[in-house]
C-alpha cells in the first residue's frame, strides 16, 4: 500500500520533470525518426544500375522488344544469359539481384505468367523500386497478370525461408524501417528518462534526500519504471504522427496502434529496468553515457530493426532470441507491414516481454543501494 | 548513520528510545536534513517541492495543505510559490531546502554546513531562523567550518579530528582547553615567521604555532605582563611587526591547537578536522 503511493509520488515528480523539459523531450523524440525515416526514402530514390539477368527463352520480336525496354532506362544493367538455373547461380552467389526469365508463351497468357521474376531478400529499396518498374515493361507489351515475382532462396542456405514475416522483402523498406524506429525511441526514451536521471540524482544529491524519507526504497525505482511506462505512450505517438506524415501506412490500422502501444510499453519497462540496474552501478554520466551508446545500438542491430532477423548469420540469430526488443519488433512488423497479428504470436510476444519486464525490474530493486557507502 | 545512510560499524544509534536501524520508518519521521550542497527539485516549483516531501513524509491530506502553507510562509517565498525552484537564488533555495526538511516536524534536524557560501545577509538571518527553531523545541545538529558560528549558535561542540571526538563541552568549557591566559597574536612579513617562532621558543619557552603570516601562542594565566616583553624584543631584534596583541581565546585557536595548523588535503580530511556542533 505504501509502496504504492510511494511509487505514485515519484512518478509523479519524475513526469513534473518530464513536463518542465517539453520541449527538448520532444525534439529528442521527433529527431531521429525524421533523419532515419526521411535519408532511407531518398535511398529508395536513387536506385541506378541494378544489375538483372535476363534468361529469354520465348525469342521472338516481342520478347526482344521487352528486353530492350528493362535497358533503356538507367534503372537496370541487362546481362543476358541463356540457362536460368546458370542465372540462379549467379543470384545466390550476389552478382546480380534480380533473374528475370521470359517463357516461350510470351506475350500470351499461358497456365503460368510468361514472365518470372527471382530476387535476393538482401536490397529492399532496390526491390520495391524494380518490381513494379519490371511489371509495367511487362504490362505495356503484353498483360499486366503475365507477370510473377517470388523471392529466390539459394538451395545452401536453407535458414533464411519465407515463413518467417519478418521479412519486410514483400512490403516496402520504409516501412520495415518504420516499425523499427518505433522500437528504438522506446529504447532510447526508456534508458535516457530512467537511467540517466538516476545518475544525475545519484551525483546532484537528491537520492539521498529521498533516501532519509520514511520510504520504501523499492519505490525510488519503481516510479521511475512507471513514469518511463508513460513517457513511451507520448513517444510512440510522435514517432507515428511523424512516421504517417512522411507516408508510411499501418496496414492493421487502429487495431494496430493498440498492439503497438501493448508492445511499446512492455518494451519501455524492460529497458527502464535495465538502465537503472546499470545507472545504480555506476558513479558518474559519461560512464553511462557509453553504456547507452554501446548497447542500445547494438540491441536494435540484433532485435532486426533496420534489416530483418533471417538476413542474420545463425549466431546474432540466436543472440536476437534474449532481447526483450526481438519481441516487441516482431509484433510491430505484423500490425505494420501484414496488417495480421496471429494470435500464437500475440501470445509468445507479450509473454516474453511480460517476464523479461518483471524480472528486470525485480533485479533492479534487488541491485539498487539504499545506502550511500 | 543517523539517518540510515550509513550502517554503523559497531554499536547502536536510539533516537527517543527507538533504536534506529530497527525502526527506521518511526526515527526518519522524527529527524530532518538539509545537505550541504543545496538540494532542491530544480524542475519543480517551490510548491511541489513541498507536496512531493510532504507526501514522501506521509503527512495526512488534511495536514499536507496547512503545513505546506505554513513552510512557504516561513521560507518568506508565498510570491514565488509556483516558480520553479532552479530559478531561485541560493539564499532563496536554502530558504526552501531547511522548510522542506522540516516539513514533518522533525524533532532532531541536521544541519550540515548550512551557511556555506551564503552572503552575510543570508547568513544572519538563517542564524536567526535556526534560534528560532531551537526556541520551539527541536534539538539542532550542525556541522560547520566557521567557528563564530558556532560559538553564536550552539550550546555544546564537540571537535571531531580523524573521525574521533577530542573535545567536547559547552563553548566556553572548550575555550578553556586553549588555556586561561591569553592568546598572543603577532603578524609579520611571511619570511620572518620561523626566526620569530624560535625567538619565542629561546627567549620566553612558549611554543607557538604560525599560520602565513600570522603566529599564534598561548600565555598562561599570570604571565600575562611577558607580552610587553616580548614586544620590546622583537623591536630589540628588529622584526618588522605588523601587529601585535593578546586576546582571551576563541574557538579558532582552540581549534588550531587541538588540530594542528597544517592544510587537511589528504583524502577524506578536506574538512580539516571539522568541528561538529550541537545544541543542547
Amino acid at each position: 500500500m505504501s509502496l504504492l503511493s510511494d511509487s505514485i509520488s515519484l512518478y509523479k515528480r519524475e513526469m513534473l520533470i518530464f513536463r518542465a523539459n517539453i520541449r527538448s523531450n520532444v525534439v529528442r523524440t521527433a529527431i531521429f525518426p525524421f533523419v532515419i525515416l526521411i535519408f532511407f526514402s531518398f535511398l529508395g530514390a536513387a536506385v541506378t544500375n541494378v544489375p538483372v539477368a535476363v534468361v529469354n527463352y520465348a525469342n521472338n520480336p516481342q520478347s526482344a522488344q521487352l528486353v530492350d525496354s528493362f535497358s533503356s532506362q538507367n534503372l537496370m544493367q541487362v546481362y543476358s544469359v541463356t540457362d536460368e538455373s546458370q542465372a540462379l547461380a549467379m543470384l545466390g552467389a550476389g552478382n546480380i539481384d534480380f533473374v528475370i526469365v521470359i517463357l516461350p508463351t510470351f506475350p500470351s497468357l499461358g497456365p503460368v505468367p510468361a514472365v518470372q521474376v527471382y530476387y535476393n531478400n538482401v536490397q529492399f529499396s532496390t526491390t520495391e523500386v524494380v518490381l513494379p518498374a519490371i511489371q509495367q515493361d511487362v504490362a505495356e507489351l503484353s498483360s499486366k497478370n503475365n507477370f510473377q515475382s517470388q523471392q529466390y532462396l539459394p538451395p545452401s542456405n536453407p535458414a533464411a525461408s519465407l515463413d518467417t514475416p519478418v521479412t519486410g522483402a514483400n512490403g516496402d523498406y520504409e516501412d520495415f524501417l518504420f516499425s523499427g524506429v518505433i522500437g528504438m525511441i522506446i529504447v532510447f526514451g526508456a534508458i535516457f528518462s530512467s537511467g540517466l536521471s538516476l545518475i544525475t540524482d545519484k551525483l546532484g544529491g537528491n537520492i539521498k534526500t529521498f533516501l532519509i524519507t520514511p520510504i520504501n526504497k523499492s519505490a525510488i525505482l519503481l516510479g521511475r519504471v512507471f513514469s518511463s511506462a508513460v513517457q513511451s505512450i507520448f513517444s510512440i505517438a510522435i514517432v507515428i504522427v511523424i512516421g504517417l506524415l512522411l507516408g508510411n501506412t499501418i496496414a492493421m490500422g487502429a487495431e494496430g496502434i493498440f498492439w503497438i502501444l501493448v508492445l511499446g510499453i512492455l518494451l519501455s519497462v524492460c529497458m527502464s529496468a535495465i538502465s537503472l540496474i546499470v545507472a545504480s552501478r555506476l558513479k558518474n554520466l559519461q560512464a553511462f553515457q557509453i553504456f547507452g551508446q554501446t548497447i542500445a545500438l547494438p540491441l536494435w542491430f540484433i532485435s532486426g530493426g533496420i534489416f530483418p532477423v533471417s538476413s542474420f548469420p545463425p549466431v546474432l540469430q540466436a543472440v536476437s532470441i534474449f532481447d526483450p526488443m526481438t519481441y516487441a519488433l516482431n509484433g510491430f512488423r505484423f500490425v505494420v507491414l501484414e496488417g495480421v497479428y496471429p494470435l500464437a504470436s500475440i501470445v509468445t510476444d507479450v509473454s516474453v516481454l511480460a517476464i523479461f519486464a518483471i524480472v528486470t525490474t525485480a533485479i533492479s530493486i534487488r541491485m539498487f543501494k539504499s545506502t550511500i557507502d | 548513520m543517523l539517518l540510515t545512510l550509513l550502517n554503523p560499524t559497531s554499536g547502536r544509534i536510539t533516537v527517543d528510545g527507538l533504536d534506529v536501524t530497527k525502526n527506521h520508518e518511526k526515527v526518519k519521521k522524527l529527524m530532518g536534513l538539509m545537505t550541504q550542497e543545496t538540494v532542491v527539485e530544480a524542475d519543480l516549483t517551490a510548491r511541489q517541492n513541498l507536496e512531493l516531501f510532504a507526501h514522501l513524509y506521509h503527512i495526512t491530506a488534511e495536514q499536507r495543505e496547512k503545513r505546506i502553507k505554513e513552510a512557504l510562509g516561513e521560507a518568506e517565498l508565498e510570491k514565488f510559490a509556483d516558480v520553479k525552484a532552479g530559478t531561485f537564488s541560493g539564499g532563496m533555495q536554502r530558504r526552501l531546502g531547511l522548510v522542506r526538511a522540516m516539513i514533518q516536524e522533525p524533532r532532531i534536524l541536521v544541519l550540515d554546513e548550512p551557511t556555506t557560501g551564503l552572503d552575510v545577509q543570508n547568513r544572519t538571518t538563517m542564524w536567526g531562523r535556526i534560534k528560532q527553531m531551537n526556541k520551539s523545541g527541536t534539538t539542532i545538529l550542525l556541522t560547520t567550518q566557521y567557528l563564530e558560528e558556532a560559538d553564536e549558535l550552539c550550546d555544546r561542540i564537540a571537535i571531531i579530528d580523524h573521525g574521533k571526538v577530542i573535545a567536547l563541552g559547552t563553548p566556553s568549557e572548550v575555550k578553556r582547553i586553549a588555556g586561561t591566559g591569553r592568546v598572543l597574536e603577532v603578524i609579520v612579513k611571511p619570511e620572518d615567521t620561523a626566526r620569530v617562532l624560535s625567538l619565542l621558543k629561546s627567549r620566553f619557552g612558549l611554543s607557538g604555532a604560525a599560520k602565513g603570516d600570522r603566529i599564534i601562542a598561548a600565555l598562561e594565566k599570570g604571565s600575562e605582563s611577558e607580552f610587553t616583553k616580548i614586544s620590546a624584543m622583537l623591536d630589540r631584534e628588529k622584526v618588522t611587526v605588523l601587529s601585535i596583541g593578546a586576546h582571551l581565546p576563541t574557538l579558532d585557536d582552540v581549534f588550531i591547537k587541538l588540530t594542528g595548523s597544517g592544510m587537511r588535503d589528504a583524502s577524506g580530511e578536506m574538512q580539516g578536522g571539522r568541528a561538529n556542533m550541537r545544541w543542547r
